[in-house]
């Protein structure tokens, strides 16, 4: 039997079954909570968003028109959510400022292994790309996340994020810039 | 100080896959020989990996449960508000007078029937404590000839 589309199981929704929103909801859950995770760098703002986000497909119901893949249009309202609350919030920051300092005690440990300074090493890089994600701008931050972790189009996230083709090249491009800047010291390492 | 190359943008069209193949082996022949593009490419593929090295994060386990519970919260909020969106347009204020003389004709109605004494009323006031006065109710006749009893009696 052929594999039911997304897009199917939303209008089989929309016409009342709910276990069709349920299989939605479970093939999707993980990846909606990281993309909201990688956003803030918060697992708890990650899952209230994420649970936002299947509430406005849930709410969607009838009214849902197949105008894109389902993974873009589910995507689109993440981005929004995450916009939205970026903008009420400030979490750059807010989250930076605690972050530096939880740096500085991650790598204060009295003679260490070698393995533990790897593991050490690892974890602050991690840290440091996540707190580096979170420096970018809200556009550039979702264009980005969506390339690297969510393998969109350039013409798929410019209808996420409304706007042309070529502001998402110019938004991928800068953002990947700003980044390589905010990790100067492990590329420096690195090379 | 870093060379640069005109180029340098087209790496990260590649690097994403919206080049077409012939664009990508342009470029390629072009990275064999561009050390400007050759570093951008490192750190653009370098930066890839950093990214892709942030562990993924688990839901707690009563996440689903809380996303159910907001569901039902909705689906309980529905009703209420979609009555109140029956109402709310101008068009429609019309409505409820309407509506609220049909439902207080029915509670009225209702009443009304429910106000006659039924079989199984008396009943249950023969089991209940009145069980006296409804005798006394129920042999009014008795009394209304009471005199008459007892001329009778007092005959015999």
């Amino acid at each position: 039997m052929e594999k039911e589309t997304d897009i199917e199981l939303m209008l089989r929704f929309g016409k009342g079954d709910v276990d069709a929103f349920q299989r939605l909801y479970q093939s999707y859950r993980n990846r909606i909570i990281n993309y909201c995770y990688r956003f803030f760098s918060d697992a708890g703002v990650a899952e209230e968003l994420s649970q936002e986000v299947f509430m406005k497909v849930y709410k969607t119901g009838s009214r849902y028109r197949p105008e894109a893949e389902f993974s873009t249009w589910i995507f689109k309202i993440a981005t929004n959510v995450c916009l939205n609350e970026l903008r009420k919030k400030r979490y750059r920051s807010i989250i930076l400022s605690i972050d530096d300092n939880e740096g500085k005690r991650a790598l204060d440990v009295a003679d260490p292994s070698p393995e533990t300074v790897t593991r050490l090493t690892e974890r602050e890089t991690k840290k440091q790309v996540m707190a580096a994600i979170r420096s970018l701008a809200g556009k550039q931050r979702a264009a980005l996340l969506l390339r690297e972790y969510q393998g969109f189009s350039y013409s798929e996230i410019a209808s996420q994020l409304q706007c042309s083709e070529s502001s998402v090249k110019s938004l991928i491009f800068r953002g990947r810039d700003n980044l390589k800047k905010a990790l100067q010291r492990e590329f420096r390492e690195e090379s | 100080m870093t060379k640069t190359c005109d180029y340098t943008g087209r790496l990260h069209l590649m690097k994403d896959g919206e080049l077409s193949s012939r664009e990508s082996g342009m470029m390629m022949n072009h990275l064999r020989t561009c050390e400007a593009c050759q570093a951008e490419w490192k750190a653009i593929t370098r930066l890839s990996r950093m990214m892709a090295g942030i562990d993924d994060v688990t839901p707690r386990p009563d996440f689903d449960r809380a996303f159910w519970a907001k569901v039902d919260h909705y689906e309980t909020t529905k009703f209420s508000s979609r009555l109140k969106q029956l109402f709310a347009a101008p068009g429609r204020r019309v409505l409820v007078p309407v509506f609220a003389t049909i439902i207080l004709t029915v509670v009225i109605g209702l009443s009304v029937y429910r106000s006659h004494p039924v079989q199984s009323d008396i009943s249950l006031t023969e089991q209940m404590e009145l069980l006296d006065d409804f005798d006394v109710v129920n042999n009014l006749d008795l009394l209304e000839n009471w005199d008459a009893i007892n001329r009778m009696e007092l005959k015999s």
